[in-house]
């Protein structure tokens, strides 16, 4: 459900402006708005006292301490420490000088040796894919003699452009005075490796013919240009043996300066944080001569504890009002969620799609109950639940945020998973029976009431979701939501009177008013569309019956997961052996508990989102951001 | 089996098939299109994953509907 917000408005004398912000933020419960748009009274505060020099440097400082904890290796952090509370004191100048004195050494150092670490880790990629080509050269390498006078240039080419090494040898030996010797042989099967041997000071003109003939000369690393063939393979060993032994050696500084200092710079970092969103909220301030004046929003609860703090921390000087919404501004108020433990879980999916706008219905506690129902409904077995709930628990232990509340999801839709396997008497589909676990609707053969049971379901949610969409359009005396949703509902209902005439479950009496209140409806769903309301109306009104026929994706799919393990035990009963049998229906059981953990889930999520929020849920609400100590974030 | 009633299960259940094959037939080029589209949207406006989900499951209907169809062949056919 949603907590009741409420605006209200500050207004204390310009000497009490840092304390009242520090109150609000230590508070933490205020959502900071625009105290100016729309007054004509007041205007911003002076620019000497928004701080907009000391947030530009605040920001810079923030960037850097980012930077240097990114680049050393995190460090437990207690979640209270005495040197963090004791910083929030500090002035800010003095605070900015102390962390700058120690931050500046220690981040050249760090950066130092990040990219000395970075550099290693390059060379020892690129290194080895020299090493073949070096490996192909060398016996070439072996038949030509070291004289200082001469350069060599090693070159591979493709066996069938073998003709090009000829025209190179004349064109070059042309250039090069008849002092070209080339050295060539095949590598591979596809390659011819070649080593020209020249005179050095024909170095340029042999280039620029290799450059125009487009033939790709070997390039060696910097370290190994100069060094013989022969003995670079074994100088290329050798170094790719060094680089780990220096990689750990910077690893090793690095882990050195994280203990030193990542606690130091992560508590340093969250007091700059603080200190720039409290820069950052004096933007939002009005002032007039003497006095500033602060709005926001408030969960209506939280507003005597707003008032304690600031009188305790401020005291007589500051004025609390509580500001009258209008109808547009409570439509715009930000939306908190308050939700049992055992529901938080869904508010997670709810906010998958969007979250409710204020003053609207919090869909969560209902989705809490139809959907592990829904989930356990399709499931329906007991193996099958209960391994859903060992993933649960796993879920629930391995991880934090989305995947927590998944697991809790999870926990309950395999409990009625299980209560659903015993109803259908399912225990990896028709083993049960060997257990003598007897159905009371076996699946496979009552198609006709597993049908009526899911649709029951849907006409169920969808008359809930039409009554709450009802409720909320009285309480906001919107007409037109009114005669759509009251229509819609009354249609459905003389529907439903209508099909129970013609399967004898309803006197024929019922017959004619059920269709006059029918059509009544039908008109009360089109008035409000206007002129394409006479087609509009009645599509609206299939478009429901459609909602609920997409219900029968319950027994749909439950269907496929019992045929599915009829496949997996009747092949598993082929196999020749147990053991062979075991491994064989295992792996289809696992399938479909794969399919059956991901399928019910998005179709129960589907039937939410379309069929029951479609008739009352209204998003777009904005989340509530409460001006605060962000506190030590990793 | 007589040969008559073995032909009229055997067409019952090819229509019972083509009823919810071609349904999804239909379903599945739907969705693939609108999870493409909706891929790439996802990419830049990772916010839009209720939206889209919701997209993507519209199509489902028609299956739903086939498979409606499938059952009521066999179940009203077959009796």
């Amino acid at each position: 459900m949603q907590l009741p917000m409420a605006k209200v408005q500050l207004i204390s004398t310009h000497r009490h402006l840092e304390s009242t912000l520090a109150a609000l933020q230590d508070l933490g419960a205020v959502q900071l708005e625009d105290a100016a748009v729309g007054t004509r009274v007041v205007t911003r505060l002076p620019y000497e006292m928004c701080g907009e020099t000391q947030r530009e440097s605040l920001g810079f400082l923030l960037v850097r301490l980012d930077s240097v904890l990114g680049f050393l290796a995190p460090r437990p952090i207690p979640a209270r420490d005495p040197e963090h509370e004791a910083q929030a004191e500090f002035p800010l100048d003095a605070l900015v000088a102390e962390i700058h004195a120690n931050l500046d050494p220690v981040a050249a150092e760090v950066e130092g040796l990040a990219r000395r670490r970075e550099v290693l880790i390059a060379e020892s990629q690129s290194l080895p894919r020299y090493e073949a080509t070096i490996r192909r050269l060398t016996p070439l390498a072996a038949e030509i003699p070291q004289l200082d006078r001469f350069e060599t240039v090693a070159l591979l080419i493709d066996r069938h452009f073998e003709p090009v090494l000829e025209s190179l040898r004349e064109e070059a030996a042309a250039l090069t005075d008849m002092q070209l010797d080339i050295v060539s042989g095949a590598v591979d099967e596809q390659t011819i490796g070649a080593i020209l041997v020249f005179p050095r000071e024909y170095s340029t003109a042999v280039h620029n013919l290799l450059g125009q003939e487009r033939i790709s000369q070997v390039r060696l690393p910097d370290e190994l240009v100069g060094v013989p063939l022969h003995r670079a393979l074994a100088a290329l060993r050798t170094r790719l043996d060094e680089i780990p032994v220096q990689i750990a050696e910077v690893d090793e500084k690095l882990a050195g300066l994280s203990d030193a200092w990542y606690a130091h710079f992560a508590i340093w970092r969250a007091a700059m944080r603080d200190r720039l969103a409290a820069l950052e909220a004096r933007g939002l301030l009005a002032a007039t001569q003497h006095t500033f004046v602060c709005t926001g929003w408030i969960p209506q609860r939280a507003i005597p504890a707003l008032v304690r703090t600031l009188r305790d921390t401020v005291g007589e000087e500051v004025i609390v009002t509580e500001l009258p919404l209008s109808k547009e501004e409570g439509e715009r108020a930000p939306v908190v969620l308050e939700n049992p433990a055992a529901v938080q879980p869904f508010e997670t999916l709810v906010r998958l799609l969007a979250l409710p706008r204020y003053a609207t219905v919090d869909p969560s506690a209902l989705m809490a109950f139809f959907m592990p129902l829904f989930f356990g409904m399709m499931l329906g077995d007991i193996a099958y639940g209960l391994i859903v709930l060992g993933l649960a628990i796993w879920l629930r232990r391995r991880y934090t945020g989305v995947l927590h509340d998944l697991g809790n999801v999870f926990l309950w839709g395999g409990a009625w998973s299980i209560v659903f396997g015993f109803l259908y008497g399912e225990f990896l589909g028709s083993a049960g029976e060997a257990f003598g676990l007897h159905p009371w609707l076996d699946r496979t053969t009552a198609l006709f009431p597993l049908f009526a049971a899911a649709v029951a379901l849907g006409v169920i949610q969808v008359l809930l979701g039409l009554l709450i969409g009802l409720w909320m359009a009285m309480r906001r005396r919107h007409l037109k939501a009114l005669s759509e949703k009251g229509g819609m509902l009354i249609s459905l209902i003389a529907l439903f009177a209508l099909i129970g005439v013609v399967a004898d479950i309803l006197p024929d009496a019922f017959f004619t008013p059920s269709v006059v209140i029918m059509l009544i409806g039908i008109v009360l769903i089109s008035v409000p569309l206007g002129i394409t309301g006479v087609l509009l109306g009645p599509l609206e009104f299939m478009g429901a019956i459609g909602n609920l026929l997409s219900y029968l994706r319950i027994a749909a799919i439950g269907l496929s997961s019992v045929y599915l393990a009829e496949v997996a035990n009747e092949m598993g009963g082929l196999a020749g052996s147990v053991v062979l049998g075991v491994i064989v229906a295992g792996l289809f059981h696992a399938l479909n508990v794969a399919l059956g953990v991901v399928s019910p889930t998005i179709q129960s999520l589907r039937l939410h989102y379309v069929e029951f929020f479609g008739k009352f849920f209204e998003g777009g609400g904005k989340p509530f951001q409460p001006f605060r100590r962000l506190g030590l974030i990793q | 089996m007589k040969g008559k009633e073995s032909m009229e299960l055997g067409l019952i259940a090819i229509g019972a098939g083509l009823a919810v094959g071609l349904a999804a037939i239909g379903t599945g080029y739907a969705q693939a299109k609108i999870g493409s589209a909706g891929a790439g949207a996802l990419a830049e406006r990772p916010d839009l994953f209720g939206n889209i989900l919701v997209l993507l499951a519209l199509p489902e209907t028609m299956v739903i509907l086939g498979f409606a169809v499938s059952a009521m062949i066999i179940l009203l056919l077959r009796g």
